[in-house]
């Protein structure tokens, strides 16, 4: 027990230590070209038709109008993660409440989750929101 | 013969070492630690000590269990230690082997390998499950044989203990010692998601049985490694991280259309699908080579320009 206990201690200094040396970095995703650049990696065959980039530089979804393809970028620290979906791929995706409110995607992947979308330009969360639509298995709920 | 769990004595070691690592990657500037990708790190050698304590039992009766119908009886003396250490990274090698080239291990190691970054944090990122999914079975036909499961544990330890340190970008290649062991370099091909890299150097401290079972790559400097897995991980979460496979091979199990298939999906290595449209680490390295092969082709027969 105590040794576990010795653990977490060990795990609080090694965080708080990496937290000082400036050790937690964000990956940014500050334009269309890191976002083509990161799924042509992944799907070089997606045509991103569209592209939205979060206020926060932290995400980007991008549209397949062909294949009817969703391209999810999210940063990861300081790498990125790519995930393509169809059509009923979404668990859900909420409604923000407030302009300040991020649109938030459940995945039904389980190594991609969710992500955040955040921009205070309501037309273009309308947008995103409308396009998002038919990828949503689950209706859309109040955040 | 009582022996010490030498991984308990390595924590303090380890802590240390790490210290040093992320000072030493601040001194040079280098991005080789980012802090929540080391606390998931951290984090899941936690959970896996814990799963230990849980669920250690289960290794520890099997061992005795078997060792009770043993074919020799060898003694549990110093002279053993060594050979056992030798017998026990063989098993790991194939242990490690098939953790890569059939999924069912693979859910549980998939946690090892799941950080981008490459450095002694990642040495402890460990599964949760691989007690439970039974994945110490490669080492009881040395226990049947008669090692004393003692001297079993007690060398697995130390080959825990050994490969700590190869896990840093901050030690390049090694000279006479990359001939037969296993080094930092070697390893880092390992965590490698390159196509060259793919199911390569699978031991553990000797880099021997590689050599010896064709799965050996060296590292080579025009392609640096790229760490990670190929579907890289969209999250940090501890719990997602140790089970995110096993959910789904879950899934594919439940959408599987024949019995046969679903025993493919548990069994067969990660990426293989029925209709093909995954691929497995293998089929990527092939397509890999034959792209190579294309290229050097191409350039040979590329018309010498008159003179």
């Amino acid at each position: 027990m105590i040794q576990l206990i010795l653990s977490l201690v060990a795990i609080g200094f090694l965080a708080i230590l990496s937290l000082w040396l400036g050790q937690m970095r964000t990956a940014p995703l500050d334009s269309i070209q890191t976002v083509k650049a990161r799924l042509s990696k992944v799907d070089p065959e997606f045509r991103s038709d569209r592209i939205f980039l979060s206020d926060d530089k932290q995400a980007a979804l991008a549209f397949d109008d062909g294949k009817a393809g969703l391209a999810l970028v999210r940063a990861i620290g300081d790498h990125y993660s790519v995930r393509t979906f169809g059509h009923g791929d979404l668990l859900e995706v909420s409604s923000p409440r407030t302009s300040a409110d991020p649109v938030v995607l459940r995945t039904k992947d389980a190594t991609f989750p969710r992500l955040r979308f955040r921009t205070k330009d309501e037309q273009l969360k309308n947008e995103v929101a409308q396009r998002l639509e038919p990828f949503v298995a689950v209706k859309r709920v109040p955040s | 013969m009582t022996l010490p769990d030498p991984v308990q004595y390595a924590i303090p070691v380890f802590v240390v070492l790490i210290v040093a690592e992320m000072l030493l990657a601040r001194y040079r500037g280098t991005v080789s630690y980012e802090t929540r990708d080391t606390v998931a790190s951290l984090m899941m050698g936690f959970g896996n000590s814990v799963a230990g304590v849980l669920f250690g039992s289960i290794a520890v009766a099997t061992y005795y269990l078997i060792h009770d119908y043993a074919l020799f009886d060898i003694p549990a003396v110093w002279w053993v230690i060594p050979i056992c250490f030798v017998a026990d990274d063989f098993a790991y090698y194939w242990f490690h082997r098939f953790s890569h080239e059939c999924r069912y291990f693979w859910a549980s190691h998939v946690v090892h390998h799941s950080s981008q970054h490459y450095n002694l944090s990642t040495a402890l990122r460990q599964t949760w499950t691989g007690r439970v999914s039974f994945s110490f079975i490669f080492y009881l036909p040395f226990v049947y044989l008669g090692f004393p499961p003692e001297i079993m544990f007690f060398c697995g330890g130390l080959n825990l203990v050994y490969q700590f340190w190869i896990h840093t970008e901050a030690i390049d290649k090694m000279g006479p010692l990359e001939l037969f062991m296993n080094t930092p370099s070697h390893h880092r091909v390992h965590h490698g998601t390159n196509p060259r890299y793919l199911d390569a150097n699978y031991a553990g401290t000797f880099i021997i049985w590689d050599k010896m079972f064709g799965t050996f790559v060296p590292e080579a400097e025009e392609d640096p490694v790229e760490y990670g897995i190929i579907k890289r991980l969209g999250t940090f979460n501890p719990l997602r991280i140790a089970f995110h496979e096993w959910i789904d091979i879950g899934k594919d199990v439940v959408s599987s259309r024949s019995l046969g298939e679903a025993v493919s999906y548990i069994f067969q290595a990660p990426g293989w699908s029925p209709d093909g449209s995954r691929k497995t680490a293998a089929q990527l390295k092939a397509e890999w080579r034959a792209e190579q092969d294309r290229r050097s082709s191409t350039k040979l027969k590329k018309p010498v320009p008159a003179e």
